[in-house]
């Protein structure tokens, strides 16, 4: 059972999913789904022996093309939706055991391509009007399946962390002539404190208002909106900067550190062109190496999150983990 | 770099994409890296 429900309190959808209950969760050692399939072993979902990178519909979709019909009747107050849209599974390796930040430049530009690709060919459906790439990275975070993998969310609506950045960068655009997220940009980089690594077409700091202690934001340089507005250098130099944040992430403390990563980018309809501007955004759950951060009554009931850390001082910790200083990333 | 793609129809009906790319021999793992970092898994207690 699955629908959109309106809340008309906080004014934006929510999604239930009830099959969602049952998806594969920490499956046994010997058997993992995102692996290949191999000979005279278990199917897996993917029916080969061996792969690149591969994108698939989610088993356990929270939208659903064609959707299923909504199981409860909505009132004019709260109303219910079909719950239309597409949910992929983006596999990152065939390397089970593989760790993103020791592979090669190759493999985060190859998963650059692929994201844009789907970008493209979600946001050209009718019904879809943003398409939402992301990763889950590490059980603090919620991970059932520890193979390398992202996800990708295509709503038939935009989302409202993103509706809140555009009408705040489309006010800005209104009041002042110019991108917000390209303003914003340009005071971190004059500022300089907060900058962890660049590149020619991008920028990592962490954010002055961070709200998670490592919390780390990469910018498009300039005003691009979407993956749809990249050439082959902005290609390579987002793999580039991936690749450098993830490195730094891992040997700050030692492990591999997890986080949920968030792309932002224009929604699919076309709008913002002059307001959306291209960057991800990075929330690791640690506050030091060995306590991590919840969401409790301040962030989750009142929304206004409390960081016990000096985001410059954390970008310094950043800028020192290896790969040193601001970075090519070759 | 070119990009190609395989579009299958799962048992299912679930659609599956195998991207494979051209220019790219054999990948491996950057052994200075996994020299420098001694990763691990862990688990700790939170914060609000």
């Amino acid at each position: 059972m699955s629908e959109l429900r309106w809340d008309p309190i906080r004014r934006e959808w929510m999604i239930t999913a009830t099959h969602r209950q049952n998806r594969t969760f920490k499956p046994p050692e010997d058997y993992c789904p995102l692996c290949p399939t191999k000979e005279g072993g278990y199917p897996t979902e993917v029916p080969a022996e061996d792969y690149d990178l591969v994108v698939f519909e989610n088993k356990f979709p929270s939208l659903q093309f064609p959707p299923p019909e909504p199981a409860v009747e909505g009132t004019a107050l709260m109303p219910v939706k079909e719950p239309e849209g597409i949910c992929e599974v983006v596999l990152f390796t065939a390397d089970h055991d593989g760790v993103m930040s020791r592979k090669p430049l190759s493999r985060f530009h190859k998963l650059v391509k692929v994201w844009r690709d789907r970008y493209r060919q979600l946001g050209e459906k009718d019904f879809i009007e943003y398409v939402f790439i992301f990763e889950n990275k590490g059980e603090e975070v919620g991970v059932t399946l520890n193979h390398p993998h992202g996800q990708i969310y295509a709503y038939p609506f935009i989302p409202p962390v993103i509706e809140k950045e555009l009408n705040s960068s489309q006010q800005h655009l209104n009041h002042e002539g110019s991108c917000l997220f390209c303003d914003v940009l340009a005071e971190e980089r004059a500022e300089g404190s907060r900058i962890i690594a660049e590149n020619d077409s991008f920028t990592a700091f962490v954010p002055f208002t961070a709200r998670f202690t490592y919390e780390v934001h990469l910018y498009a340089k300039n005003h691009i909106p979407s993956f749809n507005d990249f050439d082959a250098q902005k290609e390579l130099d987002l793999a580039r900067l991936l690749k450098v944040v993830l490195q730094k992430y891992d040997n700050l403390f030692g492990f591999e550190f997890p986080y949920i990563m968030s792309i932002h980018q224009q929604p699919s309809d076309g709008r913002g062109q002059d307001y959306s501007h291209f960057h991800i955004e990075f929330y690791p759950p640690y506050r030091s190496k060995d306590k991590l951060k919840y969401r409790a009554g301040s962030e989750s009931g009142a929304g206004t999150f409390i960081n016990g850390t000096m985001p410059e001082d954390k970008a310094e910790e950043l800028r020192q983990s290896e790969p040193g200083g601001i970075s090519h990333g070759e | 770099m070119k990009m190609h793609k395989k579009k299958i129809e799962k048992d299912d009906g679930r659609n599956l994409i195998f991207y494979t790319f051209d220019d790219y021999g054999p990948e491996q793992d950057n052994p200075e890296e996994r020299d420098r970092a001694s990763i691990s898994k862990q688990s700790k207690k939170g914060e609000a």
